[in-house]
């Protein structure tokens, strides 16, 4: 008995709920602002009107509204609830300065009477710490709990030029490439600069021939001694060894292994030498020189 | 007796790392609640990490836990459902979870509107601000018709685009419903906003408005997070209600999934598996390389994905070769994973500057969402010995050639000097009786 009581009672309750749903569902969709009298106006530091304005909803404005270091802007308008036609205080009222540039969002309090009177300022006086250079839309936000119709009114974009400009902060990514610069070879002096003093180099070579033909040299010893020949020959082979010892050297032997050679090589130069010598001297005991 | 206990550690062993093999850092979570019963709300969340093999260990935030035994870590992370606690007394406060955070461990810390002042502490450590005690996030443009004429729970759908933290699915999937507090994310480059707000919406309490918001629209942080320079993982999430059963549906469950793998280290770990450098053409490690040789550097990384290790995807590791100062950095180049090899190489040839000292090969690979991985190896770098500079360059041809014809001379003048019969004395005597 008691249950089916209770049972009827929570439906009729839940009927009750429904109904009152639907009737408030038919009164939100009269539940909206109503906006009228927008003004918008620039003053600058010395009192100069820059810019006035006065705009019907929902209609933006065309021109860019250019804002600079002490200028300052203010807009007033008046918000309405469009069942009672009377003044609202809407719970968000909001100027917003979105950076068509990085998508960062700045909010301009208005405030709003009773009576729906609403006026908002941006003074550039002193500047806020996110607001830099650039482009912003301008968009008034209006909405508040009783009301579904919300309003996001675009009003214009606003150019802001002042000192500050946006630095991006950092962000973890891949950096930029850093090639290194490497120093440029050493320069040399042109080739045909080197052979020509090459070719200077070789000329003392014109004046000992020429020298020896003229003195008349001869190698008569070379054939009318062939006894001595052999030691001579050595010695002078030992010392063209010498020689290209060093060349290799040059090239690509190190210190000690030329050291090593070149101790054989000039003992072997010694006794040559000696033995050779003592010849050429005999000749000129025996008066042949 | 001794192998007994070899294969009874063995097995322990395995035993752990199975446990283990869920998260790359740990099993051991501390849940902390305002009240013990509060864990009934969010059963299905608990649960799920349960069957992720997480071993939960629940305390109520006024009861004493301590985190640290003998200077060890008691638990690998936290989950901070606790935000009402005011008690500077507790044991669990903004210092000693900054301690637990410089020691590694990660901190998944949900709040609402009645968050404490130590909460709020906590946060700013990490450059996070909280927007003031009872105040909600709002907005009159998009919120859920369940809500009755508050316009809080929201519908975002603004998820950050970084694969480490959210699956693709999570991405490209379906709005998620948050009510809650909202919060400033500062400009620390480790930091990471995860889900923020629609650009109508704005946080504030229900009075009405006589300042300016903390933060409006998209500045709104819902969901953030930051992982320390030490890879610890700290999320900062504006709603309790956003982890309960009530909430527990398709876009908030895969939300929750990602961001708890995530923040307890199962998503987005990325390890370096080798680095080698060699000159090109030999195939050995040199401590010693010299000025403008050039070398081939490679390194391996890998990234551990869906409980296992991976080779890893991304294309922009990058070399640097550093004196005080980067000589060169340069892009590695991703090569193509061999087959059942786990880590992806990346190589590039480079060649050394001609500056010599003692350099650093760096990769220092920092992205947010992934495991920051520095990797360094000290190499010396000499100038050329005397043999290795350029031979017979042709400005020194009149020297050689100067050279040679002084040898040549020589030796030629000794053979005509030891062979010479000398008629000269003739010609001159001639020339005296002349």
């Amino acid at each position: 008995m008691r249950r089916s009581f209770v049972c009827i009672l929570a439906l009729s309750w839940q009927i009750f709920a429904l109904l009152m749903c639907t009737t408030i569902s038919a009164q939100d969709s009269e539940r909206g602002f109503i906006l009228s009298d927008l003004k918008l106006a620039v003053t600058t530091s010395e009192a100069r009107r820059k810019l006035t304005e006065s705009l019907p909803y929902p209609s933006s404005l065309d021109k860019l509204i250019e804002l600079s270091q002490g200028d300052n802007l203010k807009m007033i308008f008046t918000i309405q609830d469009k069942a009672t036609k009377r003044g609202i205080q809407p719970h968000q009222s909001l100027l917003v300065l979105s950076s068509n540039q990085t998508g960062s969002q700045i909010p301009i309090l208005v405030t709003v009477r009773e009576t729906g009177k609403a006026r908002a300022e941006l003074n550039l006086k002193t500047i806020p710490g996110n607001l830099f250079s650039g482009n912003y839309s301008l968009n008034l936000i209006i909405g508040t709990f009783s009301h579904d119709d919300p309003i996001n009114y675009h009003i214009g974009t606003v150019k802001i030029d002042i000192p500050t400009t946006y630095s991006a902060p950092v962000k973890y990514g891949p950096k930029p490439e850093i090639h290194h610069i490497f120093k440029p070879d050493q320069k040399l002096p042109p080739k045909f600069l080197s052979y020509s003093f090459v070719v200077i180099v070789l000329t003392p070579w014109l004046f000992l021939i020429g020298a020896w033909i003229q003195l008349g040299v001869n190698v008569s010893f070379l054939t009318s001694e062939p006894e001595t020949l052999p030691a001579i020959i050595g010695f002078l082979g030992t010392l063209s060894a010498i020689e290209i010892l060093f060349y290799n050297y040059w090239t690509h032997l190190n210190i000690f292994q030329t050291l090593s050679w070149l101790s054989g090589l000039s003992a072997l130069a010694f006794f040559l030498g000696q033995k050779a010598l003592s010849d050429v001297q005999e000749w000129r005991l025996k008066g042949l020189r | 007796m001794r192998q007994i206990l070899g294969i009874i550690a063995f097995a322990f062993a395995a035993l752990l790392f199975f446990v283990e093999s869920k998260s790359t850092t740990g099993f051991r979570v501390l849940v902390l609640l305002d009240e013990e019963n509060d864990k009934n709300l969010y059963t299905q969340f608990f649960h799920s990490l349960e069957e992720r093999d997480y071993k939960l260990t629940y305390n109520k935030l006024s009861n004493s836990v301590e985190l640290f035994s003998y200077g060890e870590r008691d638990f690998d992370h936290i989950i901070h459902f606790a935000p009402k606690s005011k008690d500077k007394k507790d044991t669990i406060n903004p210092i000693s979870l900054v301690n637990f955070v410089n020691e590694g461990g990660n901190i998944l810390l949900a709040v609402s509107s009645e968050l404490s002042e130590n909460i709020r502490n906590f946060a700013r450590e990490f450059d996070i601000e909280f927007d003031e005690r009872d105040n909600y996030v709002i907005d009159h443009f998009n919120y859920d018709i369940s809500d009755n004429g508050n316009h809080t729970l929201l519908i975002s759908k603004n998820f950050v685009n970084n694969e480490a933290i959210l699956g693709k699915e999570v991405i490209e999937g379906v709005p998620v419903l948050f009510r809650g507090i909202g919060h400033r994310v500062g400009t620390v480059s480790l930091l990471t906003k995860i889900l923020w707000a629609n650009d109508t919406a704005y946080s504030c309490d229900f009075e009405l408005m006589e300042q300016e918001p903390l933060a409006i629209g998209n500045d709104v942080g819902l969901i953030s997070a930051i992982q320390a320079r030490n890879n610890a993982r700290v999320t900062f999430v504006g709603s309790l209600e956003f982890f309960s059963d009530q909430y527990s549906k398709s876009g908030n469950k895969a939300l929750v999934n990602d961001l708890t793998k995530w923040t307890f280290q199962e998503k987005g770990i990325l390890r370096i598996t080798s680095r080698f450098h060699h000159k090109e053409g030999e195939y050995e490690q040199l401590e010693m390389y010299r000025i403008k040789d050039n070398i081939i550097y490679n390194i391996e990384i890998s990234e551990y994905v869906n409980d296992q290790w991976q080779a890893f995807n991304g294309e922009d590791v990058q070399l640097e070769i550093i004196m005080l100062d980067p000589h060169i950095r340069i892009n590695l180049t991703a090569l193509p994973v061999l087959e059942e090899h786990n880590a992806r190489k990346y190589e590039t040839l480079v060649q050394l500057p001609d500056v010599y000292g003692v350099f650093t090969f760096k990769v220092n690979y920092k992205r947010p969402g992934y495991t920051y991985i520095v990797d360094t190896s000290t190499v010396a770098i000499r100038p050329f010995k005397h043999n290795e500079y350029p031979r017979f360059i042709s400005a020194a041809y009149p020297y050689y050639t100067g050279a040679a014809s002084m040898g040549v001379g020589f030796l030629l003048f000794c053979f005509v000097w030891i062979f010479n019969k000398d008629n000269g004395k003739l010609a001159s005597n001639k020339k005296k009786t002349n």
